[in-house]
């Protein structure tokens, strides 16, 4: 059964002047469990898709069907609780909030589900000893390494845990090195059994997983 | 981006016109009761005595005290003698609500006018627009007839167009000379308004015109040694008369002013300190929000700071570029401000010059230069004050900080 | 999430600091202005004891006289009464002097109490009016309402509380009950002058808006002390007659109320000269100014949110989108920026509370020239700082909200894929 299924998505940009086609009818299925690379030039349209699978953005055309549920008819309201308890984020940019520190950061997500003080912090150093920061929980992000905000934002992703993971080139803004070990962690995510979908253009590191699909121009080409 | 600065923009700019409003309606109300024009237009050199305290100790705390305006025969016994000023007047007060009956000699055809009574002195003091007749005379003043000046409006309607000067008219059934009409004055000039001008003595204030600013102490001086008269002359009693008061003091809102000189000088303070502390809060709570804007706006520029100075901008080319845009906001948001100012005097003349409806404001007044150069400083004021905090801090700024800036969430 | 947006506003003091001084500023000038305002306001649409409405003063004058000539001002005034009261407008009348509340004066004499010598009052204000006067001003008398005419009357007096059904002063208060008499004595030999019997009492009365209350007492005008010209001549008219009534009535009655040497001068609304009086005193102009100052500082209050919470919605956009992606609604974010406000508020009241109630002391505004209150004379106790709390806070409040619903509209537009990729 797959988890994520896009129906002839079209996604155009419109300015004043232009008129951008992002995606053209596209069609994709992540089965459960998968760990799924999603290649392609920049501008061809993979982080639209990507923003699309997570709810982000809205296509002009086509169906975003998620765990089964179709999810174009959503008000704002359940929009947020589905991304909130379906989906996790990890971005190139790590997106952290800079005037909250490590542990604050990470405990996000709960802030918007039911959950008291204490459990809230309790899963969140949970999950910063599961990516290895225990000893930074005090931190601010401007104090800690490239490497070491993404693993605080893999563990912000986790802390919900989510049945998805979106990842938008995570290891982009990294040296290799520090880039491996946070493949490392997906993988070791990915063998939990959570469904990861990633943007790269890493040759290598898309080796590395199940799946690698294609975009060129808008349009999905393998 | 541009539409972001617009928003900020105009919010900076309505601030600071609103500010500049506040503080400008005050000056302006302020310049046009102190302006030296016509027909008060020897307000500069003029010294108000507008209250008097005759007193008597009855033991150690307590006394009998008669206090009021000035008496006629205080007046004429140690006032109307003094040597330095070049005029000396009383009046009465002019209240254009409280009205006597008056009609046309031998017509039974009854009007209500206000009325204002002085002496022959008064016409010295004011530039009065004489449409027909004079002024009455210190010999009309002594004479036994009444004499009256009117105001153009007033004769018009007792006379429906006739000649009005050599005319009798009654005040209350007494027989008043008509010696000359005068073009109508607004009620902001507080001692050359009137009505009727009735040629009698009367209670009221006393005016002290000097020949040159510089008298002003030597008349204090000869006020003070009339009291000293009055004392040595009345004993036990003895007598203050308050002030006397430039045009700025006779101006001040509060009527109570004390009882005696060191009352008076503690009242004054008071008012000082009311205004400055009324200025600081219509500037500094303006200033707070603006100082919070202009930090916000240079944080967003840092980069651009950063840049300009790795290309050789010197500290103080920053902070005067700074101050300078700020300027302009600063500037546009005083003229705006002036402009609403003129409309809140001119709107609310009754409140904030206490005077009738139907009088109209100098427009001298409003365009002195002094207003626009005081506009400018106050506004460069506040430029410095809102954007002062925010140009050191850019000026400051290290180069390599600014350019690496780590503009994340 | 209160304690979330507490790290973030500690966070980011920085930025708040400004916010919050001009808070704390506001809020202990507004606190004054509230302070002031209620007090007068609350005084103003208060039950005064008496009724203006429908109320004209009527000002006779003198011609001046030829020879020596007998005037029985009593005679004069009777004449006057009858003619007066057959005009077709006239309810009542009254003749009074320093008594009346729309003209300044006010005559305060010592009085000793139920005839014991220890206990005296120097602010009574005393009225001595005629009979007519109570229906003239609608005063509400329980008891007997003496008649002026009546000399065996002559010492009957009706008496009106400080507040609730208290007599006295702010230092020394008695049920009102419990007075039956008071007496003046010769200042020096203290012997006893006039005892004054209360026949009536009547609701507390507030002379001028702006002036605490006073007891009063009311005693018959004497005929004696009658004269056209230095009395007050207070009259009520039917409300039918009221429109354009001061001009009909000059025009109609001119010539039947020349009794000579006296003459009719003006009639003027009794509102009217009550207003004019507040002027005259600067009151109007002390509630004006606080208005405009209040209103500078609402609308100063109301740009330096929305500016600030619009700088911090650009530059929080990527913030604000990623809470979206996280799972935060729009509803939510609107609402922790409504709240962040309010907390901005909340602390800047508790320090703006500490100051002001420190700042309380009459002195400081005395020297300070500011309009206030005293509050020792007014009878106002502790309760009053939970008023000016209250009305203080949330006019803030309301102002903060209206300020803040734009910014916060605008941040929950945001899509959050948009935001996410502007690097």
């Amino acid at each position: 059964m797959s988890i994520i299924n896009l129906q002839n998505i079209t996604k155009i940009y419109q300015t004043k002047e232009v008129e951008t086609v992002a995606l053209e009818n596209v069609n994709l299925e992540v089965n459960e469990g998968e760990f799924l690379s999603v290649m392609g030039p920049s501008g061809c349209g993979k982080s639209t898709m990507l923003n699309i699978m997570g709810l982000l953005d809205l296509p002009n055309e086509g169906k975003v069907l998620i765990n089964g549920t179709e999810t174009n008819q959503m008000k704002d309201g359940q929009l947020a609780e589905f991304r909130n308890e379906t989906l996790g984020f990890i971005f190139q940019s790590f997106h952290l909030i800079n005037s909250l520190n490590v542990l604050d950061n990470v405990e996000l997500p709960l802030l918007y589900r039911k959950s008291t003080d204490k459990s809230r912090r309790e899963l969140a150093k949970e999950v910063l000893s599961k990516v290895g920061l225990s000893h930074r929980m005090k931190h601010f992000p401007s104090q800690l390494s490239g490497g070491q905000c993404q693993r605080v934002a893999i563990a912000r992703a986790l802390i919900g845990n989510p049945k998805i993971i979106l990842a938008d080139e995570p290891t982009g803004n990294l040296d290799s090195k520090m880039g491996e070990e946070i493949m490392n962690l997906l993988h070791t995510v990915n063998q939990a059994g959570t469904t990861i979908v990633m943007v790269t253009h890493d040759e290598s590191i898309a080796k590395e997983t199940q799946r690698i699909i294609r975009f060129f121009d808008g349009r999905r080409i393998q | 981006m541009l539409k972001q600065n617009k928003f900020i923009s105009i919010i900076s700019i309505a601030g600071t016109a609103l500010a500049i409003m506040m503080i400008m309606t005050l000056i302006v109300v302020n310049e046009v009761k102190n302006i030296s024009i016509a027909p008060e237009d020897k307000r500069d050199r003029t010294l108000y005595i507008t209250f008097q305290v005759e007193r008597e100790r009855v033991n150690e705390s307590s006394f009998n005290t008669r206090s009021g305006d000035v008496s006629p025969n205080i007046f004429n016994k140690y006032l109307s003698d003094l040597k330095t000023p070049e005029y000396i007047s009383i009046m009465s007060d002019f209240n254009p609500e409280f009205k006597q009956t008056v009609n046309v000699e031998g017509e039974s055809n009854y009007f209500q006018f206000p009325r204002r009574i002085v002496d022959a002195s008064y016409w010295n003091i004011f530039s009065f627009d004489f449409i027909d007749g004079n002024p009455f005379s210190e010999e009309d003043f002594q004479s036994d007839v009444r004499n009256v000046v009117l105001s153009e409006s007033i004769a018009r309607e007792l006379f429906k167009g006739e000649k009005a000067v050599g005319r009798t008219i009654q005040i209350n059934f007494e027989n008043h000379r008509v010696t000359g009409v005068v073009k109508d004055v607004s009620t902001v000039f507080k001692y050359a308004s009137g009505g009727i001008w009735v040629s009698r003595r009367s209670h009221g204030a006393v005016l002290l015109v000097a020949r040159d600013k510089q008298d002003f102490p030597t008349i204090i001086a000869e006020v003070r040694e009339a009291e000293r008269r009055y004392g040595i002359e009345n004993e036990p009693w003895f007598l203050y008369f308050r002030g006397p008061e430039n045009q700025k003091v006779n101006n001040m809102d509060n009527m109570w002013r004390g009882n005696n000189e060191e009352e008076f000088r503690n009242v004054i303070k008071i008012e000082n300190r009311r205004r400055i502390f009324l200025f600081a809060v219509l500037l500094i709570i303006p200033a707070l929000n603006l100082s919070g804007f202009s930090l916000s706006r240079i944080k967003k520029r840092t980069s651009e700071i950063g840049v300009r100075k790795a290309f050789g901008a010197k500290k103080h080319t920053i902070l005067i570029q700074v101050l300078y845009e700020n300027l302009i906001t600063s500037l546009i948001g005083g003229f705006i401000g002036l402009i609403f100012s003129y409309i809140a005097v001119v709107w609310l003349k009754n409140w904030l010059l206490g005077v009738t409806d139907s009088s109209t404001i100098p427009l001298n007044a409003f365009l002195s230069p002094a207003i626009f150069v005081i506009v400018f400083a106050v506004c460069v004021l506040l430029n410095l004050l809102s954007a002062g905090l925010s140009a050191l801090k850019a000026s400051r700024m290290s180069i390599v900080n600014s350019l690496n800036k780590n503009d994340q969430l | 999430m209160i304690q979330h947006i507490f790290k973030i506003i500690w966070n980011e003091r920085k930025t708040n600091v400004w916010l919050l001084l001009e808070y704390i500023i506001i809020f202990c000038i507004l606190w004054f202005c509230t302070d002031y305002l209620y007090t007068m306001l609350h005084s103003y649409f208060s039950h005064k004891g008496y009724d203006l409405k429908y109320v004209y003063d009527i000002q006779m004058q003198k011609k001046p006289i030829s020879g020596d000539m007998e005037i029985d001002d009593y005679a004069l005034a009777m004449t006057f009464l009858e003619r007066i009261n057959r005009h077709p407008g006239i309810e009542t009348v009254a003749f009074s002097t320093v008594s009346v509340p729309y003209q300044p004066g006010t005559w305060t004499t010592r009085y000793y109490i139920n005839g014991q010598d220890s206990i005296f009052m120097n602010d009574i204000q005393r009225k001595r009016v005629s009979s007519g006067y109570f229906d003239v001003f609608r005063i509400n008398v329980e008891g007997d309402i003496f008649d002026w005419q009546d000399y065996t009357d002559r010492e009957k007096i009706i008496i009106t509380p400080l507040r609730g059904d208290r007599f006295g002063n702010h230092t020394m208060l008695f049920p009102i009950s419990e007075i039956h008499s008071l007496d003046n004595r010769h200042w020096q030999s203290g012997e006893i002058e006039r005892v004054h019997q209360v026949a009536g009492t009547a609701d507390r009365i507030i002379r001028l808006f702006h002036q605490p209350a006073m007891s009063s007492l009311f005693e018959p005008l004497q005929r004696e002390d009658v004269n056209l010209q230095s009395n007050n001549i207070s009259v009520r008219v039917k409300p039918e007659a009221d429109k354009g009534f001061a001009e009909r009535f000059v025009r109609e009655m001119r010539e039947q109320l020349t009794i000579e040497p006296y003459f009719l001068s003006s009639v003027t609304s009794a509102q009217h000269l009550q207003t004019q009086l507040t002027t005259f005193y600067g009151i109007r102009n002390h509630m004006n100014s606080t208005y405009a100052i209040t209103s500078f500082l609402i609308v100063n209050i109301f740009l330096g949110i929305l500016g600030a919470f619009w700088f911090r919605t650009q530059s929080r956009r990527s913030e604000i989108g990623l809470r979206l992606a996280l799972g935060s609604s729009r509803r939510k974010v609107q609402g922790m920026m409504l709240l962040e406000t309010m907390m901005l508020l909340s602390i800047a009241s508790v320090a703006a509370t500490i100051i002001c109630l420190h700042l309380s002391n009459p002195e400081i505004l005395r020297m300070l020239g500011i309009p206030f209150v005293d509050k020792a004379r007014w009878g106002i106790g502790n309760e009053q700082n939970f008023i000016n709390f209250g009305i203080t806070f949330g006019f803030l409040a309301l102002i903060s909200m209206l300020a803040v619903w734009h910014p916060a509209r605008q941040a929950a537009k945001i899509m959050p894929a948009e935001t996410l990729h502007e690097e």
